[in-house]
């Protein structure tokens, strides 16, 4: 009697589950640049899937393949990417050389995390692209092969696609049908040997089904989002007979953002390139917990003929941009323009407000509307903005409605913090510059839809929580500026969308944005960005270091000032994925314990689920060896009648088929007898005898066979209507 | 702790006996094949023998004829009510001439030895016998005398509703290996054996055909019979039903899996295997299993014997294969030894 002995692992399972792998790469393409890097993470994974089969072909141990797999990849990882401080590379995975490639993938994250997708690759990035992929192959040839639970290893797989998925993200097809055929082909080369058996992993199928679904969904959001399911909460619900979408005009920064709306609310195109924002309205009165929309009056409001800038600028260096504007689903009193508009074609009672730079009507909406605007894109550069006088006389143009502070708001701890932030800042710009950065600072601040409602104050509730959305960061923007007397405006709009059919762009309603805009003489409004989400993308690129040389690429007309927007998602209303890995986790230390307890829950989900499949494993009856496999076969073949019980043993199986065969007419022939017995006879032995049974599995076969045509010959005989 | 299998010899010469034996036997006793199956598994196993039937049917002559087959000391008790503890066990009695006390060995210090009638005994006179044939030893007067090995009990008794009886506890039931009921024989049996008793005691006939030595070897070849863990787990199986069966207020014991694996095991070496099979455990699950449960109220009143039970047990509980056997095969200590004698 021998130990079942456990069947070798399918090893070729190995090989799709690498197909998968590797195909499922392509679903980070619209996160990542491609490049020639994809051979650099194809050749990893080939050595550590030919380890990997090398080593199931040689144990049939569940573990040590995967266990010297994973050796492989903490070799190959250090070999590619650990680098010391001198610039040396390490041949071994010396603890020296791990902390070494600790520290690049400590880069790759923080590169993640602050890069917007597409990323370029680099190598602190790839490092953590290889391990992640060479870990996802690990985890899934374990689950598939080793476990023979390719279904669950399909889990693993998905997980790739899943912030494609969840970004409706465009990613190729063709990557996807390759993952999903070489899954398919896993399943079907790791299905356990008999057929007769039940499946046994059902329980343990299920419960890593449920594990890692759940991880999923927390793990991902958190490693690529953070907790930025948005980015504006301005949205009204819609009516219950419209879904129109409608701006918020009632800035409100002690709500929390909790619509966000995926129905389309402009469509337009664009020749030249897109906007950076598309702005709808300004404000000017705070009270220091909202914003209070103030429509333009009737004598403010002149002809939308001519020039809209509010000052006279030479656009000849500025190249210009022609949108046509459709607001398909968003009935609002003001027409979204881009930055620097030159001029606006549109039908029907709208007027220009050069006081608040807004095209508005008194009575028109601009449901189903459609306008045509011109605008200066490259008109805005850091050399504009530098060479703009700071001196607070030369702001005599602007209404002193741009430098009010509210009464409720606590005037010295903001004007405190403003200076303290633009200290060693000589002119306006790099103040403006100074205070975004110090906004956009991961360490600072966090990005999060969800606020405490405050008191009074809210800029100083913002600056104790830490914690706010875009309404926060540009409104506290908007007030350290005007501590500093600079004029400065709260901007209501959205972002530029993302792109439809054909030559269009789609703004949706989770679009909207606020930012604040800061006035410079001689140049006018300039949007700034305060706002960390990584959604709303980088700074203005005008905007980025004042003294840098790289600001004047800006002015190259083929690069462009904004980059952000370019880089918008398809859904920004939706956390974007420009960060490949925990890159939110890196923005502060509260995050990491949102992340820690998420891979706690990892950690316990897969325990959970190997526990259970081992369990589920224990209680399934061990694979059928050949004599048994033979036996239950012959039993099979057997008319219904004829067939033992499971409580009979050989011998009265023998007895039970002779007796039901003659019964029926016809006993079974000497030849038949003879296969029955030698065969109850080999599978007694091989159950019961210590030798076991000296006939080979062929010959076991033969007698099952010969048995089977014998016994169908019998019954088509005796009972032709009987299968 | 390994023992070696039995040789080809050893159980060629296993049957060779124990088919004379059974052949003298059956000389006297025609139609009693299982019980005289129960009966030699119950002897090579090293078990005790308890045969409850009606009077009459050849109880007795069946365990007289046994040891007539095998060159043995006899020894045969007539249970009766006034019987005193000392009359199965032996007595010091004292010697005048030479002033001590002499110890004279009951009917027990034999090596096979016929209780007739047990249950007609006080339960006392019982506990004595039971006593002797658990530890294979007497004590009287403080000095503890060993038994002639082997020792076989074969004790008969009636159905416990006859008069004047005083029926076995189920512990003391339990020290037995196995209950055969000899039955009324067939119409045809019975011609027989009025032919063969025309006259004369066929008992008179039976001559040994083997000795003591031989059967302690037979015992020993038994003893090394391989079980499988599918067979094991089997019995296992098959005992964890009576305790769980609706039908059973009591249950069989661990003892009872024990004495179930070696009359198995015995019944092997009879048919000349070296390891048991499941049919060995099926054909004596009834012998040695039905006499120890306690069958409940409702079924007692429903007409179902204990016996009943067991077939019923033992036709629905399904063989083991290697698949199933393999959990506790991997957990067990026989599972070791199976893997060493591969």
């Amino acid at each position: 009697m021998s130990a079942p002995a456990r069947a070798k692992a399918p090893w070729p399972a190995s090989l799709t589950v690498a197909a998968a792998t590797m195909a499922s790469l392509f679903a980070l393409t619209s996160m990542v640049v491609t490049g020639a890097w994809i051979l650099t993470v194809a050749a990893s994974l080939a050595a550590l899937t030919a380890t990997v089969v090398v080593a199931r072909v040689v144990t049939r141990s569940r573990w040590w393949p995967t266990v010297v797999g994973l050796a492989v990849t903490v070799e190959a990882l250090v070999l590619q990417f650990s680098v010391s401080e001198e610039g040396d590379g390490h041949l071994l995975p010396t603890p020296g050389a791990l902390r070494d490639l600790l520290t690049v993938m400590g880069d790759g994250v923080n590169y993640a995390a602050t890069t917007v997708a597409p990323a370029e690759m680099t190598p602190a990035l790839l490092s953590l692209v290889c391990a992640g992929v060479m870990g996802l192959f690990l985890v899934a040839e374990h689950i598939a092969v080793s476990w023979r639970a390719a279904a669950s290893a399909g889990l693993v797989l998905m997980l790739p696609w899943l912030p494609a998925a969840i970004f409706q993200q465009r990613v190729s097809v063709a990557w996807l049908l390759v993952a999903l055929a070489a899954w398919l082909l896993t399943l079907a080369l790791a299905r356990r040997g008999d057929a007769t058996q039940p499946p046994s992993t059902l329980g343990g199928a299920v419960a890593a089904t449920a594990a890692t679904l759940g991880v999923s969904l927390l793990v991902v959001p958190s490693a690529l989002g953070g907790h930025g399911w948005g980015i504006i909460p301005r949205i009204d619900a819609p009516s219950s007979l419209s879904s129109t979408t409608r701006l918020n005009l009632d800035l409100d920064l002690r709500t929390s953002l909790t619509t966000n709306s995926t129905a389309p609310a402009l469509v337009y195109t664009a020749d030249g390139r897109r906007p950076d924002v598309l702005r709808l309205y300004s404000y000017s009165e705070f009270d220091g917990v909202a914003w209070a929309y103030g429509a333009p009056s009737d004598d403010e409001i002149t002809s939308t003929e001519g020039l809209l800038w509010p000052l006279d600028i030479d656009v000849t260096d500025a190249t210009t941009a022609t949108y046509e504007i459709e607001a398909v689903d968003s009935a609002e009193n003001n027409l979204a323009l881009p930055s620097a508009p030159r001029s606006v074609d549109v039908e029907g009672d709208w007027g220009y407000s050069p006081g608040t730079d807004e095209v508005v009507s008194p009575s028109d909406s601009t449901l189903g509307l459609s306008y045509t605007v011109t605008a200066a894109t490259d008109f805005l550069s850091a050399e504009r903005l530098l060479a703009a006088p700071s001196d607070p006389a030369s702001d005599a143009g602007v209404g002193a409605r741009y430098l009010n502070l509210p009464a409720a708001m606590n005037a010295a701890r903001v004007s405190d913090l403003a200076a303290d932030v633009t200290s060693g800042a000589t002119s306006r710009f790099a103040q403006a510059v100074a205070m975004q950065d110090y906004l956009r600072d991961p360490a600072e601040f966090d990005y999060d839809t969800s606020v405490s409602p405050s008191g009074g104050d809210a800029v100083s509730t913002f600056l104790d929580d830490r914690v706010g959305y875009c309404v926060q960061f540009a409104t506290t923007m908007v007030m350290m500026a005007r501590t500093l007397d600079i004029p400065a405006r709260m901007a209501i709009g959205f972002l530029p969308g993302s792109e439809g059919e054909g030559d269009t762009y789609v703004v949706q309603g989770g679009d909207a944005h606020a930012w604040p805009e800061l006035w410079f003489p001689e140049v006018g409004w300039v949007r700034f960005e305060p706002t960390p989400a990584v959604q709303t993308g980088s700074a203005p690129v005008y905007a980025e270091e004042p003294d840098e040389p790289a600001v004047s690429e800006t002015s190259d007309p083929a690069q462009q000032p904004t980059t952000a927007p370019q880089q918008q998602p398809e859904r920004p209303d939706t956390p974007d994925v420009p960060n490949l890995s925990g890159g939110e986790a890196e923005q502060s230390g509260l995050d990491w314990w949102w992340f820690a307890i998420a891979a706690a829950i990892l950690l316990a989900g897969s325990t959970f689920a190997v526990v259970m499949m081992r369990r589920r494993r224990t209680d399934a009856p061990a694979p059928l060896d050949p004599a048994e496999r033979a036996w239950l076969r012959a039993r099979d073949g057997l008319p219904e009648h004829a067939r033992w019980s499971l409580a009979h043993t050989p011998d009265e199986a023998v007895e039970h088929v002779r007796a039901t065969l003659s019964e029926s007419g016809r006993g079974l022939s000497p030849a038949g007898d003879a296969a029955l017995v030698n065969l109850a006879q080999a599978v007694a032995d091989h159950r019961y005898a210590p030798e076991g049974t000296a006939h080979s599995d062929a010959q076991m076969r033969e007698w099952s066979a010969a048995l089977t045509t014998e016994a169908g010959r019998d019954a088509a005989a005796e009972q032709p209507t009987r299968r | 702790m390994t023992h070696p299998l039995p040789t080809e010899d050893e159980l060629a010469e296993v049957a060779e006996v124990t088919q004379a034996i059974r052949a003298s036997i059956g000389s006297v006793l025609s139609g009693l094949d299982g019980a005289i199956t129960a009966t030699l598994a119950t002897a090579l196993a090293g078990g005790h023998l308890l045969m409850e039937d009606v009077p009459g049917v050849g109880k007795t002559t069946l365990a007289r004829a046994f040891a007539a087959s095998v060159d043995c000391s006899l020894g045969r008790i007539q249970f009766t009510p006034d019987l005193m503890p000392a009359d199965v066990t032996g007595v010091s009695i004292f010697r005048s001439d030479d002033h001590r006390f002499e110890f004279r060995p009951g009917p027990i210090f034999a090596q096979v030895v016929i209780a007739d009638e047990i249950n007609r005994a006080s339960p006392k006179t019982q506990s004595a016998l039971l006593e002797a044939m658990q530890e294979h030893a007497v004590t009287v007067d403080g000095v503890t005398r060993r038994l002639p090995e082997p020792f076989l009990v074969v004790a008969t008794q009636n159905p416990i509703d006859m008069e004047g009886t005083y029926p076995l506890p189920e512990a003391q039931r339990d020290r037995f290996m196995a209950q055969v009921s000899v039955g009324y024989p067939q119409p045809a049996d019975e011609m027989a054996m009025l032919d063969s008793h025309d006259g004369t005691d066929p008992l008179a006939h039976v001559h040994p055909v083997t000795d003591t030595a031989t059967l302690g070897r037979l015992i020993d070849v038994a003893r090394r019979i391989y079980a499988a863990p599918a067979v094991k787990q089997h019995i296992v199986d098959l005992v964890a039903q009576t305790r769980e069966d609706a039908s059973l207020r009591l249950g069989a014991s661990p003892r009872a899996s024990l004495q179930l694996l070696a009359a198995a095991k015995a019944r092997a070496a009879m048919a000349g295997r070296n390891h048991v099979l499941p049919d060995d455990v099926k054909a004596l699950a009834v012998p040695v299993l039905s006499h120890r449960l306690v069958v409940s109220t409702e079924a007692r009143l429903s007409g179902r014997a204990a016996q009943e039970v067991v077939r019923d047990i033992v036709e629905r509980t399904p063989v083991p294969t290697e698949a199933r056997a393999s959990v506790p095969h991997r957990a067990t200590a026989g599972a070791a030894h199976a893997d060493a004698t591969r």
